[in-house]
């Protein structure tokens, strides 16, 4: 499974339940909401997908698999706009 | 509204405020003295009141890094609550914990203006440390997100001349509204041989700001101290429609004189606000601005030609940059907050 890692290029700050990104190169600013927010604080964590999914499960008390998917699906958006690349 | 007494004057309608001069940056060409001098809440509050009686529409809060005030929130809800509109200058670097106060009284923000080096992370963390330049954008990502207009300052220097129209080009894209060029005001021989700009330049970088104005849709204006549209134009300060108020609770001839470092003259200086009221420390303020656009108007007939960028023609005549002149030992200035004397500078 691939890890993740936040663009270098991307800039990003909390705001109240969520998250604003800024990518540099683009000028293109990109909102996260809660669950977002929490993924992308564990990707700038350095941990790879089956560790979010682990403890967002753990956090939520979500099932395991659908969270997965929602996992998936939100690392797939967020790489297609370059703001997460291989780590 | 009163009157202004001075026919040639305009009431007074802008505030500025020195809030703070603390700063968490130490940017090598600043033109403030580096302290940690608060103004005082209390008296803030009143003055806020009287001028907002007087006329006073809209105040701008500088600094220092006007931020890191100790009661900042209370002063922007105390002038949102005056009826006033309010602005400031920040660095970014403490924005987040002032976004929820600004949103608070979003109706009565103008715009906040975010003070940078140059149009990339490179040229504007040489100036302000490494980190800086990520601080702001994502202050301006959080402006973004809460909708909150904002803009862009930019001191020009031999350093950053050349970013005007990348600076301006990289502020429109982020939703800056405008930007604001000013140029440098030296501080010390050595910094004024390293970064100032030589008048031809100056007007150079003038007719630059000009052109990129015209091309895109994000205005690009000098702030002041150019010397368009004509050198005899009088500047906000001079007109007498814009009064400042220091970190030390005087009332001052204008903003970018106000704790000016390395400076010796304090003649912009005319009235403490624990005991004159704003009325008459605004009548002393135009008459100081009239004695000036006189001084002024005679040197440019004269034909000196620092009279023609009207800040370098203040911060000489007021004795901000004593060490220009050889005669003089440069003595730095008093650190206290005695009010020295309030006449027009010789």
């Amino acid at each position: 499974m691939t890890s993740f890692r936040p663009h270098p290029s991307v800039v990003s700050t909390d705001v109240e339940d969520a998250m604003v990104l800024l990518h540099l190169d683009t000028k293109r600013y990109f909102t996260l909401n809660s669950t977002g927010a929490a993924i992308w604080k564990r990707l700038s964590q350095g941990k790879a997908e089956d560790e979010i999914v682990s403890a967002l499960a753990e956090e939520y008390d979500a099932d395991p698999s659908r969270l997965a998917a929602s996992v998936r699906r939100l690392l797939e958006q967020l790489e297609k706009a370059a703001l997460i690349e291989p780590a | 509204m009163p009157e202004t007494a001075f026919p040639d004057l305009l009431p007074v309608k802008r505030l500025t405020v020195g809030l703070t001069n603390l700063c968490n940056l130490d940017c090598d060409y600043c033109l403030r003295v580096a302290e940690t001098e608060h103004l005082d809440f209390d008296l803030l509050s009143d003055v806020l009141a009287q001028a907002r009686d007087y006329g006073v529409l809209a105040v701008t809060y500088t600094g220092g890094e006007a931020i890191l005030h100790p009661r900042f929130q209370d002063v922007i809800r105390r002038t949102a609550a005056l009826g006033m509109s309010y602005s400031f200058v920040t660095n970014g670097w403490h924005f987040p914990k002032a976004a929820p106060i600004l949103t608070e009284t979003r109706s009565a923000l103008y715009r906040v203006f975010f003070s940078m080096d140059g149009a990339t992370e490179e040229a504007h963390d040489a100036v302000r440390g490494k980190g800086s330049f990520r601080k702001i954008m994502a202050a301006m990502a959080l402006c973004r997100f809460h909708g909150l207009p904002f803009g862009v300052n930019l001191v020009v220097t031999r350093r950053s001349v050349a970013a005007i129209e990348a600076l301006a080009v990289l502020a429109a894209r982020l939703g800056a509204d405008v930007v604001q060029l000013m140029h440098l005001l030296p501080t010390s021989e050595e910094y004024d041989q390293k970064l100032s700009l030589t008048p031809d330049e100056r007007r150079a970088a003038e007719r630059e700001a000009l052109a990129v104005d015209a091309i895109l849709k994000i205005r690009v204006q000098f702030a002041a101290g150019s010397s368009t549209p004509q050198p005899g134009a009088p500047c906000v300060s001079l007109s007498g429609e814009t009064v400042n108020l220091d970190c030390r609770g005087r009332l001052t001839l204008c903003c970018t004189l106000s704790d000016y470092r390395n400076a010796v003259g304090e003649g912009d200086i005319v009235a403490d606000m624990r005991t004159t009221s704003f009325q008459e420390a605004c009548e002393r303020v135009h008459r100081l601005a009239l004695a000036q656009r006189e001084r002024r108007d005679a040197a440019l007939a004269a034909g000196r030609p620092e009279a023609e960028f009207p800040c370098h023609f203040c911060i000489r005549t007021f004795d901000k940059v004593a060490w220009q002149a050889p005669a003089l030992v440069q003595l730095g200035r008093a650190t206290g907050s005695r009010l020295l004397s309030a006449s027009a500078p010789v």
